[in-house]
């Protein structure tokens, strides 16, 4: 057996667990087109945590995917405003934001 | 990458701070009206506080913008916040993104809320999460089964042997094999560690599996005086497993697994 344990040895130890324990709802929400952006984003937390990419790296690559989550999200919400229109909410929460684990 | 495990010591104040008008980012929800206060360490860089009903708190920070990306930056602020609160208390932890309109509906949330959250306030009081993954640490884990299942070895063998292309079938029919095998080895071994750590775990999710390669995704909830002892047994636990295994475990996390926070979100 190999066993990693939790000794930090570098500044991105844990943080592919970060995006697991605190993102798994993005996981979990999305479909289609979106779920292949957020496993995008899954590999690069993991080749950040195993040094594969740099922080610089990571930050650019980072950004085109949330543009495209961003993209895919305002097709989602601009076609759920025609069914119904919600204004009246006051705790807002959006596509990848409902519900938990 | 802001560093969680310096933050982690700042204490908390013990006085009301001002509440940011406007939208608020939520956190977490917290036992108790002691108002917390974590200067700088949310979102944007905003001040952290408490909103409370008079029984139970929300943990916020303001807000400039209402849409927060799942950037990096933005998963380990939260993750940050969460865990100065987890070393005060066990909280229970948002959805990433939760934004609120103004401190008001917030009150009015917990209160709309306040049975849901005090029932499950009490499942995790005093308890920590701990994830436990187990992985294949194999080149091909096709070829791992292949050679150490006989049933596999001999189906591979047979349509191998034909000495000719496979038909699309016999594909399919491999591949169901494999499957069928890949499940099998997983549940055998998610029950076997489960049972090495069910004197230290009040509960277990088992969360799907999402590569091939992964063996089980646990997540633990550990009484907190027992989080050394959940390391030792993991660690005598991955000893029953042999070198095709990889062990990565992780925690204390607020308990992400196993709260249920179905938001009341009508008036």
């Amino acid at each position: 057996m190999f066993l990693i344990d939790d000794i930090v040895t570098s500044p991105v130890r844990g943080i592919f667990w970060i995006f697991e324990e605190i993102n798994r709802v993005v996981q979990k929400e999305l479909a289609g087109e979106a779920e292949s952006v957020t496993e995008q984003l899954r590999l690069l937390y993991m080749q950040l945590e195993t040094s594969q990419i740099t922080e610089q790296q990571f930050d650019a690559a980072e950004k085109i995917l949330l543009d495209r989550l961003d993209a895919i999200e305002r097709r989602i919400k601009n076609g759920e405003e025609i069914e119904e229109s919600q204004d009246t909410e006051d705790v807002v929460v959006t596509e990848h934001e409902i519900g938990h684990p | 990458m802001r560093s969680s495990s310096s933050v982690a010591t700042l204490p908390a104040q013990p006085r009301e701070t001002a509440v940011a008008s406007g939208k608020n980012y939520i956190y977490a929800i917290v036992e108790g009206i002691e108002p917390r206060s974590y200067p700088s360490l949310g979102i944007e860089g905003k001040d952290v506080h408490t909103i409370s009903d008079g029984r139970i708190a929300a943990v916020v920070s303001g807000l400039a913008d209402s849409k927060i990306r799942p950037a990096r930056a933005n998963l380990t602020a939260h993750q940050s916040v969460l865990k100065c609160l987890l070393a005060e208390t066990t909280p229970l932890p948002m959805a990433f993104g939760s934004v609120a309109a103004s401190p008001e509906a917030i009150r009015r949330m917990l209160v709309r809320n306040r049975h849901s959250f005090q029932g499950q306030l009490r499942r995790v009081a005093g308890k920590i999460e701990m994830g436990l993954r187990v992985a294949w640490d194999t080149p091909n884990i096709f070829e791992y089964f292949v050679n150490t299942d006989a049933e596999l070895r001999a189906a591979r063998d047979r349509v191998a042997g034909a000495g000719r292309e496979l038909t699309r079938n016999e594909k399919i029919e491999l591949g169901r094999m494999f499957d069928r095998r890949l499940t099998e080895e997983r549940e055998q071994h998610t029950a076997k560690m489960q049972q090495a750590l069910v004197s230290v775990c009040v509960e277990f999710k088992v969360n799907q599996c999402r590569t091939e390669r992964e063996v089980m995704n646990l997540a633990c909830l550990v009484p907190r005086e027992a989080q050394e002892e959940f390391s030792a047994t993991v660690q005598a636990a991955a000893k029953l497993f042999d070198n095709n295994f990889a062990f990565d475990y992780s925690g204390p996390w607020a308990p992400h697994n196993f709260v249920e926070l179905e938001l009341d979100l009508e008036e």
